[in-house]
């Protein structure tokens, strides 16, 4: 037998019994009861290292060799002065600083009847009733050593639930920050989003910190019939930050999911979109880009499990690679015998700048039923030289000309973004990434 | 005065491959220069040299345009001193809007020759002006550059960009290919609107057609890399008559 995981030795870990009376819900028995279950789980799974097939492209070694401690403290003033930068300064906004709510800088004054959002340690206060099936449902979740960290030291995220029939139009602004200016630090937000029927939400989640940190974000969300939700991540991470962020999402009839994920910083990230479909006519859509220089790694991993007939299912992703960054793009789609009718798509771009860039993209189909479509694509190369020359003789220099077109290369990602105001920022995003590019 | 573009013993390789080998031509302001040549004889080489193409490589020879050495400069800077490349095959950008790209490219030429650039209103104000000439609309010029474009739309949306970068020289590659009579007159409308004593043209071509409607002040023939003969507008007449098997033994 081959070993298939890390040795790791976190202090925070040693530090459980004398944190968890700080974490969200510690009066519950059950829920003490559950950290330390994951706990135990933890010491036993560790983190998985590439001998584990689906780690085979992402190391954590650099990782497992950083002595990350439990957060202490509120964040640094500059941080919070570029929280409060972020997005619309007037939208409705929970700010999760350190594994905490930060009240003064959140704002929920605004929210839409219908809509509920709160933090984790609220609504672990106010409504544990509701709570405690997702919470022991993704405790039991059968995965790795990372999301039994999470179980185990669960920290405030944010709790969405939007009743049946609910249509919440105002964007829904969440601020993750992460402050490792006084040591690493370990955090692990847990959000919980619940769609009634036919309900619909936008949520845009900012992921940002200084410092070496590490983000070990959890996300369950249950869509309920006909319930659309979009979600769009923004990652601007510190540079020597680690993101490792797990989604779980499952669908009930016609509901629709559509994410985006805007990557575009950290020194290590992962993000695992992972859905099951469950009934009918259900969509889900994720797209994004990543956008890397340096020696920064960004695996984006999905895992979609058609278990319906007639749903659909759709992953474009454009990356883009400078310096000697790196790239991993694996999709996974699994059509279970009586999920006829299915319609999977998939497509990984990635724009290599760089000699030293690399991707590695691993499409993945398992299908069972015999009347589905399912297409995935793959593909990797420079900026074409042909238009290069074209918009060169045009009297665009070569710096200009390649902006032009990787812009445009990431475009037909932000596309998939049917909402002006959030595609604006990526653009935005985009632009300034490029900018850096040549300065 | 010296000309505009003087050509000394040029030759080049395409690949390694020695395409070009002493050419020698010179164009004063205001003349029309036609190069014809059968496929293979170096044409396309030519213009492609003359814009700065990577890989086109220089190995002998001089070219001098205004006074300076075209060689030593990169492709952009030859665009903006002037040189402009209308491309046999027009490139098809996906994601660049046409209007971005023809502003860009434009406020970089204004700008190298210190001119005030134009913001978007003015921008598009002139380009409206000029488009209408060429039969273009407004959806036609937005669009991704070429996306979607039939060959026609492609070689007037080149005449489009000469006529608003306004070049000293205009390098025609081609561009009677693939255009059907009504098509290959509005182009050749658009190139005679720009004819000037101020701006020479250098027409790549295979055919005499283009010549009919586009009349040069000079004809000269390639044939394996080297012009091989010059002459008026009668030389393309009698090259359509006798085609170019009669310079098979000059051309070797």
């Amino acid at each position: 037998m081959t070993k298939r995981h890390l040795i790791a030795n976190f202090p925070f870990v040693d530090a459980f019994d004398a944190v968890r009376a700080d974490l969200p819900g510690a009066p519950l028995d059950w829920l003490q009861a559950a950290r330390r279950n994951a706990l135990a789980r933890f010491q036993d799974q560790a983190l998985p290292n590439r001998r584990v097939e689906e780690w085979k492209y992402t190391d954590l070694g650099a990782l497992a060799k950083t002595d990350f401690a439990a957060p202490y403290g509120p964040i640094g003033d500059a941080l919070a002065a570029r929280i409060g930068a972020t997005g619309d300064p007037d939208a409705i906004r929970l700010v999760i600083a350190n594994g905490r709510v930060d009240s003064a800088l959140s704002n929920t004054a605004g929210l839409p009847t219908g809509a509920h959002l709160m933090p984790m340690s609220t609504a672990l206060d106010t409504h544990s009733d509701v709570l405690k099936d997702h919470i022991t449902r993704i405790a039991a979740l059968d995965g790795n050593g990372l999301l039994a960290l999470n179980a185990a030291f669960m920290m405030d995220g944010y709790v969405l639930v939007v009743d049946d029939a609910a249509v919440i139009d105002p964007t829904i602004e969440v601020i993750f920050a992460g402050d490792g200016g006084q040591g690493p630090v370990a955090l692990h937000p847990r959000n919980v989003i619940i769609m009634g029927q036919d309900s619909a939400a936008t949520i845009i989640e900012t992921h940002l910190g200084d410092g070496v940190y590490w983000s070990n974000p959890l996300t369950d969300v249950v869509m309920g019939e006909g319930a659309s939700l979009r979600r769009y991540k923004v990652l601007q991470d510190a540079t020597d930050a680690f993101h490792l962020a797990h989604d779980q999402v499952s669908l009930a009839s016609g509901a629709h999911y559509k994410g985006f994920i805007g990557a575009f910083s950290a020194k290590l990230a992962r993000h695992t979109v992972a859905a099951t479909i469950n009934g009918a006519d259900a969509t889900f859509d994720v797209a994004g880009t990543y956008l890397l220089r340096g020696d920064q790694h960004n695996d984006i991993t999905t895992v979609v499990d058609h278990a319906a007939a007639g749903s659909a299912s759709k992953q474009i992703f454009k990356g883009v690679l400078d310096d000697a960054s790196r790239g991993v793009f694996q999709g996974k789609v699994t059509v279970h015998k009586d999920a006829q009718k299915t319609d999977a798509h998939q497509l990984n771009n990635a724009l290599l700048l760089s000699d030293k860039a690399e991707i590695d993209a691993k499409p993945e189909l398992e299908i069972y039923a015999d009347d589905v479509k399912c297409a995935h694509g793959a593909t990797a190369g420079d900026l074409d030289e042909n238009e290069l020359f074209y918009l060169q003789a045009r009297g665009i220099d070569a710096a200009e000309a390649r902006r032009l077109l990787v812009s445009a290369f990431v475009k037909a990602a932000l596309d998939e973004i049917d909402r002006d105001a959030e595609r604006a920022r990526f653009e935005t995003l985009v632009d300034a990434w490029l900018e850096r590019a040549n300065g | 005065m010296a000309p505009m573009l003087e050509i000394k013993n040029l030759h080049a390789t395409v690949d390694g491959k020695e395409v070009l080998k002493g050419i020698n031509l010179a164009i004063n302001p205001g003349e029309v220069h036609a190069v014809m040549g059968p496929n293979g004889s170096g044409k396309s080489t030519l213009s492609y040299v003359l814009a700065g193409r990577n890989g086109y490589d220089v190995t002998q020879g001089s070219i001098i345009f205004n006074g300076a050495d075209l060689t030593a400069m990169e492709p952009e800077i030859r665009a903006r001193e002037g040189i402009f490349l209308a491309f046999q095959y027009p490139v098809e950008i996906p994601g660049v809007a046409g209007t971005t790209f023809l502003k860009t490219a434009y406020n970089a030429i204004r700008k190298h020759r210190g001119e005030k650039e134009l913001d978007a209103m003015q921008f598009l104000k002139l380009v409206r002006a000029k488009q209408a000439d060429l039969n273009m609309t407004d959806d036609m010029v937005r669009r991704p550059v070429n996306v979607g474009f039939s060959g026609g739309e492609k070689k007037r949306y080149e005449m489009l960009q000469m006529a608003m970068l306004e070049p000293a020289l205009a390098i025609l590659d081609e561009t009677d290919s693939g255009l059907d009579i009504d098509a290959l007159k509005t182009v050749a409308d658009g190139i005679n609107a720009l004819r000037s004593p101020d701006r020479a043209m250098l027409m790549i071509t295979h055919y005499q057609r283009l010549l009919d409607y586009v009349v040069p002040d000079f004809v000269h023939v390639l044939a394996g890399g080297k012009i091989v003969r010059s002459g008026d507008k009668s030389l393309a007449l009698d090259l359509e008559k006798e085609g170019y098997a009669v310079l098979g033994t000059e051309a070797a």
